[in-house]
């Protein structure tokens, strides 16, 4: 079991270190460099190759590389090449400021989203279930941004609940950001929801087509406590991976909802990162993405873990099949 | 109907939606069960088994419906009952055990949570000693330890034992056995077998029993019904519509069940034929395992000779076809191959760095015939393949080289234009067999080729490979786990258990004077159609372990015996 | 292999959907009533009328020309990217699962750290340096999505693997690549085919929002994303431009959904479960 752990601890590692040096080489590769860029476009030669050794940027790549992955393992990611403030202050509070949309929506999405698809797929084929799926495909099938604009336009416009966007920025307090959260909270809840119940109403005929299902039935339980009972749990397990995506979706890039409302977070960062080629900030929101990816992927495994009894013994298949043949003896 | 009945199906007839029709799965079934006495309902795939002896329960597949009858519990009608009573019906008065535990049981839930819930759903004491006295009946070891075990941390017997506790907790009238021992091996089978006659004597249950295995029902069942396409072909008492059937049809089932007793042994060694295969010593390893999959292996097999490897699974027989086929990496040993000119080819290593001429020379049949051949590929497609790869055929002689193939397996020319998905399980494995001769090799590994066939269809099967054995002089390596399939098509037969080899003889000797315990074992853990008494109930208690160091010894007339505890002092 | 009158209802309307947009798309010179970039001040966010149907938007710009125009940018790219990443995604799939142990493991973990990074960054990063042409469009999206479609391939290549046939080829020593050329792809053929079908949906979904973010096509090309854009602002006071592309591009992702719903159940392959990637 710590093994197991173990192993999977040390391949997320690994995937997140060859992510930053694929973002890393992949900058590097981008035409012009940061030397360039700071002085735009009329600087004269000496001046950029000045600039350059000022930032150290005539050094061996590899050894940038080192210098800037060790910065990066300790929180350091250099300086913005726009603002001058340190990277990670800037990052860290427009990250707080996702969160503060993507955990409700992160809560409510996977709750209702599994219970619908439970509730779809038990009622297979009745006007609930065609009910829940068609919604479902109509929501995965309209851009977020759409979504934004008509919530606007319902709950901001026509009645005027909640502001529209948010006019504060980066700085904004906590007490102006509160009601503005919740329009931008309810897109992310209906662009990730449409994922999850479509694949935990899948995984619920799954389940209540088994040999267990049947025979669970046939002992004489009722269907409720054969479906909550017997189905779900095991249901939930192939739903894992799709919750574990979506939930990395929200948190890595929530680029077009924070746009639309023009909220400080992560994805607003970005974009507006993109726009002025601001690279520190960049690397540094593709790094803490990959880890926001790497770390919820070994969440939803370890959940898979914890879920599924069969797994936990997986890796001790040997010494079980011994054992046993010691107890029939 | 008389006191003792317990149930009567009337008139039945099922059917299930397929499309714009209606599909009829079973018609005309009448029959009684009665209070300590035992129902076997026997047929082939499609006879429509399962769904008669499921409607005892109340419970038909999605899209099925009664057309006609009533079946009839304790004088209520089954499929009229409300929901609670039904609920009372299901797991309380009928019971069912199906057939893979490793399936029934829910694997998220652990052994005592499901036993308990069964209880509480009918409203009985469920308390922990209840559970143990439970399992205790059905005589699992250490009870108190696997209420805390999830269903998959136990073996197949040991699942099956559970999905029998938990069925038999309610002190239910009927018990519902529905293949209940297909997924075991023999030992294994004969155990449960008899826990199920001690169960239903003790609790004077009434038994239906659903199988396609005339041995099983022969062996427990007193009264047999015998189905096809649905329909009824013969009910009776088991002994008088075994050894005097009526009917055509159940004469043919009682001829093709493989025996073990008075069928005639191929005699036909003949010392003088060259060696063909011949393997020393071999271990073979799956890549990064801690222990060997198949350790000192050894074989030698004679030109038109067919070896059986007999085991249960996990005991390493298919790892040695695997293996000598280039699928699996030797890791220590020597295996040879003879070709007719006499020239000595390695069979060791991948099958990529052989000679054309070894790979041509070994050819596989496999034991899923679903999955043995490309859907997407015509079957004149499959069998063309090798001729074009071995470079058997010119493109122009192709076809008439595919059709002369498709008649020798006893099929038609016109099957090289359909595709698998229009053909039986008997018929794709005999495209199975003709892709491989395509190839005209030397030595034939059959790997477990007749384990998902009928066995009316498994008979053919069987004798076209011994046909084909005789007209093509072939050498075959035949893998099984059923000792009574092997009887009638081996010459000589390896027995293996956990990867090594246990005893190894000619047929007639093998089955005549089995030395070793675990061989003794498995012959009379067999059941075939007659055989009234079950083998020793405690079979699966006297499990074989094998000494790690013992040698196998050699006793003459091409007898050999491993040198365990028990198998060259007593006979 | 798929035979029309087999499919569901909702599989029908799919293809018809997407049918109509292609075909709205390719004859959209011919049908739109007015040029979509001529502009007209005078003209400026009218409403509903005979001469202009939906109305006009700021600039007088003919919505209803705009929005039979505005699918043939998103369409073309989608079609070409989608196309390059499965095809791309399927090889390295294919041969991933093919070859097994050290491959597989260094191709899986590879592709995890690619998909680890944000699409969209990297789609923006890309298209802000090299420009937003058409090339550049399709090579960073397929960029994007070949690393997704190449673990969905892997997966279903793998029971593909182990089956009969394909050890068989391998017993007679056949060379991997026939082998997966001939026993492999035809039997993951169904799995491709859905596949396509929903990361064509992805696609389109994409490009309209890249456009919504202004890193799509130029202004004043006709193009729903960046209609929408354009036009939100005025949503209260003419909602047609708005609405209009939305309706578009919703009924052709909706179609689009549809079809490979359909096609997934008709094949047997479970897309539901697949989820985003």
């Amino acid at each position: 079991m710590l093994r197991l752990i173990g192993t999977r601890l040390a391949t997320s590692v690994i995937t997140l270190f060859l992510a930053a040096f694929f973002v890393f080489f992949a900058v590097q590769a981008l035409p012009g460099d940061v030397a360039e860029q700071l002085l735009g476009q009329n600087a004269t030669e000496e001046a950029v190759a000045t600039m350059r050794e000022q930032l150290g940027l005539d050094a061996n790549v590899w050894v940038r590389f080192a210098e800037w992955l060790g910065g990066a393992v300790t929180g350091d990611f250099g300086t913005s090449l726009v603002s001058g403030e340190s990277v990670s202050g800037t990052l860290w509070t427009a990250f707080s400021h996702t969160l503060l949309i993507a955990v409700p929506a992160i809560v409510v999405g996977i709750g209702l989203s599994l219970v619908l698809g439970v509730w779809a797929g038990s009622r297979r084929g009745t006007s609930t279930d065609s009910g829940i799926s068609i919604i479902a495909l109509v929501a995965m099938s309209i851009p977020e941004f759409v979504v934004a604009t008509v919530l606007i336009l319902l709950l901001a416009i026509i009645a005027p609940i909640f502001p529209a966007v948010v006019l504060g920025g980066p700085g904004a307090s906590l007490s102006e950001l509160l009601p503005a959260i919740v329009l931008p909270a309810i897109t992310l809840v209906i662009a990730m929801a449409a994922y999850i119940i479509r694949a935990m109403r899948s995984s619920t005929i799954d389940g209540l087509a088994t040999e267990y299902a049947t025979t669970a039935e046939l002992k004489g339980l009722t269907r409720r406590r054969v479906l909550w009972r017997h189905v779900a749990p095991s249901a939930i397990l192939p739903v894992l991976p799709v919750i574990s995506i979506n939930v990395a979706w929200l948190l890595g890039g929530v680029v077009v909802v924070e746009s639309v409302f023009n909220y400080p977070g992560l994805g607003k960062l970005m974009i507006d990162s993109v726009s002025t080629r601001d690279l520190p900030i960049l690397q540094a929101i593709a790094v803490l993405s990959a880890l926001v990816y790497v770390s919820v992927n070994l969440i939803a495994d370890l959940l898979a873990l914890a879920a599924d009894p069969r797994q936990r013994t997986l890796h001790s298949s040997q010494r079980r099949s011994r054992s046993s043949k010691e107890a029939t003896a | 109907m008389t006191t003792s009945t317990v149930a009567a199906v009337r008139g039945l007839r099922v059917s299930y939606d397929a499309g714009d029709q209606r599909v009829t799965v079973a018609e005309d079934i009448d029959f009684e069960l009665t209070r300590g006495r035992t129902l076997g309902l026997v047929g082939e795939s499609g006879s429509g088994k399962s769904t008669v002896a499921r409607t005892l329960l109340g419970h038909l597949r999605d899209g099925s419906r009664i057309d006609a009858g009533t079946v009839t519990v304790f004088e209520d009608d089954v499929f009229a009952l409300a929901p609670a009573p039904l609920r009372q019906l299901r797991g309380g008065t009928v019971a069912l055990v199906a057939q893979n535990a490793g399936h029934a049981l829910t694997p998220s839930m652990r052994i005592g949570a499901q036993l308990r819930e069964t209880l509480d759903a009918h409203g009985l004491p469920s308390g922990d000693d209840r559970l143990i006295e439970l399992l205790d009946l059905v005589r699992l070891p250490s009870p108190d330890a696997l209420i805390d075990r999830y269903p998959h941390e136990l073996s197949g017997g040991q699942q099956q034992r559970v999905a029998i506790a938990m069925a038999v907790s309610t002190d239910p009238k009927i018990l519902v056995l529905d293949e209940p021992t297909t997924a075991l091996d023999v030992i294994t089978q004969a155990a449960v077998l008899a826990l199920v006659n001690e169960l239903r004597e003790r609790l004077g249950m009434a038994v239906l029993i659903v199988s396609h295995d005339l041995g099983v029902v022969s062996a427990v069942a007193d009264d047999v019904l015998v189905m096809r396409l649905g329909r009824e072909v013969e009910h009776g008492p088991t002994q008088e519509v075994l050894n005097r059937p009526r009917e055509e049809y159940t004469r043919q089932l009682i001829a093709a069940a493989p025996r073990v007793h008075g069928v005639d042994i191929i005699g036909r060694e003949d010392p003088d034929a060259d060696v063909v295969v011949r393997c020393r010593d071999v271990d073979i390893r799956y890549p990064r395992a801690p222990r060997l999959a198949v350790s000192g292996f050894d074989v030698e097999i004679l030109r038109g000779e067919t070896v059986a490897v007999v085991g249960e699974s996990g005991s390493g027989k298919s790892t040695v076809a695997s293996a000598l086929a280039g699928l699996a990496d030797v890791e220590r040993g020597e295996a040879a191959l003879w070709s007719s000119d006499g020239t000595r080819h390695d069979l060791l290593g991948a099958a990529a760095r052989r000679p054309v001429d070894v790979r041509r020379s070994v050819q596989l049949i496999f034991q899923n015939a679903d999955l043995a051949l490309n859907p997407r590929r015509t079957v004149g497609d499959a069998i063309a393949r090798p001729l074009k790869v071995f470079g058997r055929a010119s493109r122009a002689e192709t076809p008439a080289v595919v059709d002369r193939l498709l008649t020798e397996v006893g099929l038609g020319p016109e099957f090289a234009r359909r595709v698998p998905a229009q053909l039986s399980g008997g018929q794709r494995q005999r495209v199975g067999i003709a892709r491989a001769l395509a190839a005209e090799p030397t030595l034939l590994i059959a790997d477990e080729i007749t384990t998902a066939l009928d066995v009316s269809v498994q008979a053919e099967v069987l004798a076209l490979l011994d046909h084909l054995r005789e007209s093509r002089g072939l050498s075959c390596l035949f893998i099984s786990h059923d000792l009574a399939v092997v009887r009638s098509v081996a010459d000589r037969i390896v027995v293996m258990k956990d990867g090594r080899i246990v005893e190894s003889a000619p047929t007639a000797v093998l089955f005549e004077e089995p030395r070793h315990p675990y061989t003794r074992s498995l012959l009379e853990a067999v059941i075939e159609p007659g055989h009234t008494e079950l083998p020793g109930s405690d079979a699966d208690h006297r499990t074989t372990t094998l000494d790690p160091d013992a040698p196998l010894i050699d006793i003459g007339n091409g007898h050999r015996v491993r040198d365990d505890e028990g198998a060259l002092t007593t006979r | 292999m798929i035979r029309l009158r087999d499919l569901t209802v909702g599989t029908r309307v799919g293809l018809t959907l997407v049918g109509l947009t292609v075909v709205i798309a390719v004859l959209a010179p011919w049908l739109a009533p007015y040029d979509p970039i001529a502009t007209d001040a005078d003209n400026a966010l009218a409403g509903s009328s005979w001469s202009h149907w939906l109305g006009t938007d700021q600039y007088g710009r003919d919505v209803l020309s705009r929005t039979i125009e505005g699918g043939r940018f998103a369409l073309l790219v989608s079609l070409v990217a989608t196309t390059a990443a499965v095809v791309v995604g399927t090889l390295i799939g294919a041969i991933a699962a093919y070859y097994g142990r050290w491959v597989d493991a260094a191709t899986t973990r590879v592709l995890d750290a690619v998909l680890a990074v944000p699409a969209v960054l990297a789609l923006l990063l890309i298209v802000s340096v090299f420009g937003n042409s058409l090339w550049v469009l399709v090579l960073a999206i397929s960029v994007v999505y070949v690393p997704a479609v190449a673990r969905v391939v892997r997966g279903a290549t793998r029971p593909v693997l182990s089956t009969g046939y394909v050890t068989a080829a391998r017993a007679r020593g056949e060379r991997s690549l026939p082998i997966i050329r001939r026993e492999v792809l035809p039997n993951i053929l169904d799995t491709i085919l859905v596949e396509f079908a929903m990361r064509a949906s992805w696609v389109v979904l994409l490009v309209s929002t890249l456009s919504f973010l202004g890193f799509g096509v130029n202004p004043p090309t006709p193009d729903w994303g960046l209609m929408i854009q354009e036009n939100r602002t005025a949503l209260t006071v003419a909602p047609a431009g708005t609405l209009a592309p939305i309706v578009t591009l919703s009924l052709l992702v909706v179609g689009l959904n549809l079809a490979a719903d359909g096609l997934g159940k008709y094949l047997g392959v479970d897309r539901a479960r697949r989820g985003v990637i």
